[in-house]
């Protein structure tokens, strides 16, 4: 056990795990020991958001020692983190005033960013030299006439065309995501198993 | 052993593993290894980090809400692996960086990877704890707003994004745009890929991100692994042609295969 490195016991960490779950996956005769493995995997995952937590802490409370510029996004940061998590346990209503007045609102306010960005992304695409940006262009402008209330107004055409381009170049696009994907991870799988991949044990 | 309707996915499971297998192995005894052609986001790299230094402002990087334990591990340890790069290169020109750890799991690796970077670059005293920054495990819209905020603030003369990237595409990239960064962004998401085209100087589209992660660690096994890759992907055009085929005349083989 001593000659084995801090390598081959990540390696080890990960092939036992997914060796268990992987023979549950085709003979469904290790599901008990798949159910404890998922747990463990929970349980690390709470330890690391304690580390996370630390983290987000210690950041904050440097910024505000050193009375940097960006000190009052810190106070409110850690004021926010300390009222919520103690509302959670003496103070249930305020908790539930928190999440579903406050922060849904916020949430809500930060999602139009994304509408913002997408509705400009078309004027931003014209400026851009730069071919695949025709193909998103019409795509565009294809999905902008689909969705148009007045669209059979305007042509009949436009409810079957933008139909098919959403059943089929788009499903078949999702589908060789997923293909994608898969393939992917079953690469990343091999790779740990045979030891080359160390991406993730960081540096 | 195997019920029903696990026998054929099994097959087909380890002949796609088995394939990956003798492509690396080909590729690590340098039987056959693999030509990736250039790639501008790559080569790009040099030039995004050595403007950052002239203009004397940090390099923002990003792997998206993608973790290291869910379906998108793949492209998030793509990502990491040109980040490495890119932060190395920050290190020889003394360029600061900042990352948003959304993924507390990601929290260690990450902060490894960028003080290891800098110890490759020759200057680990530029590395400080502030530059991997926790803001709420899983929390999108966190994410978004401390993207947002800290492009807007401090202005990156970069913004690299490479990763298994969500809603926060849209933000990071239209920000970086109308703050004047210059922007790296790739992924393998299908929703993203018109975003990428339009508001990346150099983008990475589809599984480009893969095939750039293993040009830029030029080891053997990994540049093998995207042959490997490769081989899979012509297996299951293969068998959409075959099923397709069988369907079109209305043969029953297909689906008496997946209930196997």
């Amino acid at each position: 056990m001593l000659s084995l490195r801090r390598r081959e016991i990540c390696i080890l960490l990960y092939i036992i795990p997914a060796a268990i779950i992987l023979i549950n996956h085709f003979t469904g005769e290790l599901s008990a020991a798949t159910s404890e493995v998922l747990l463990w995997a929970s349980t690390l995952a709470t330890f690391a958001i304690l580390l996370g937590v630390i983290n987000l802490f210690q950041h904050h409370i440097t910024i505000l020692a050193r009375r940097r510029r960006e000190w009052p996004y810190s106070t409110i940061l850690l004021a926010s983190f300390i009222v919520t998590f103690a509302f959670n346990y003496i103070y249930p209503t305020g908790y539930d005033f928190v999440i579903n007045r406050l922060l849904a609102s916020l949430q809500m306010a930060l999602l139009a960013y994304v509408g913002f960005y997408s509705y400009t992304l078309f004027f931003r695409a014209s400026g851009t030299k730069n071919p695949y940006v025709l193909i998103l262009l019409i795509s565009i402008l294809l999905g902008l006439f689909y969705n148009l209330p007045m669209r059979d107004v305007i042509w009949t055409g436009w409810g079957p065309l933008g139909k098919w381009v959403n059943d089929v170049p788009n499903t078949g696009g999702m589908n060789a995501l997923v293909i994608g994907v898969g393939i992917g991870t079953i690469a990343l799988f091999i790779r740990t198993i045979l030891g080359y991949e160390e991406s993730y044990l960081g540096g | 052993m195997i019920p029903a309707g696990k026998k054929f996915e099994l097959i087909l499971f380890l002949v796609l593993l088995g394939l990956l297998y003798v492509a690396i192995e080909l590729s690590r005894r340098g039987i056959k290894v693999p030509k990736i052609r250039e790639l501008a986001a790559l080569q790009a790299i040099p030039e995004v980090v050595g403007r950052a230094a002239e203009l004397n402002r940090p390099v923002h990087i990003s792997t998206g809400i993608g973790g290291l334990s869910d379906e998108w591990a793949p492209m998030t340890i793509a990502g990491m692996a040109i980040l490495r790069n890119v932060v190395e290169y920050c290190g020889k020109l003394g360029v600061p960086v900042k990352y948003f750890c959304i993924r507390a799991h990601m929290l260690p690796a990450m902060q490894d990877l960028v003080r290891s970077g800098y110890v490759k670059g020759g200057r680990p005293e530029i590395y400080s704890e502030d530059m991997v920054e926790f803001i709420g495990d899983g929390q999108q819209r966190a994410l978004m707003a401390a993207m947002m905020g800290y492009i807007t603030r401090e202005k990156p003369a970069a913004n690299i994004l490479l990763g298994a990237t969500f809603y926060e595409t849209y933000i990071s990239l239209g920000c970086g745009a109308v703050q004047g960064c210059l922007q790296i962004a790739g992924t393998p998401r299908l929703y993203y890929q018109g975003i990428l085209v339009a508001l990346a100087d150099y983008p990475l589209i589809g599984q480009e991100l893969y095939a750039a992660a293993a040009k830029v660690t030029g080891n053997p096994p990994d540049l093998g692994s995207i042959a490997g890759q490769d081989y899979n992907t012509v297996v299951c055009l293969i068998l959409i042609v075959i099923s397709t085929i069988l369907a079109t005349i209305g043969s029953a083989l297909w689906n008496m295969l997946l209930k196997w």
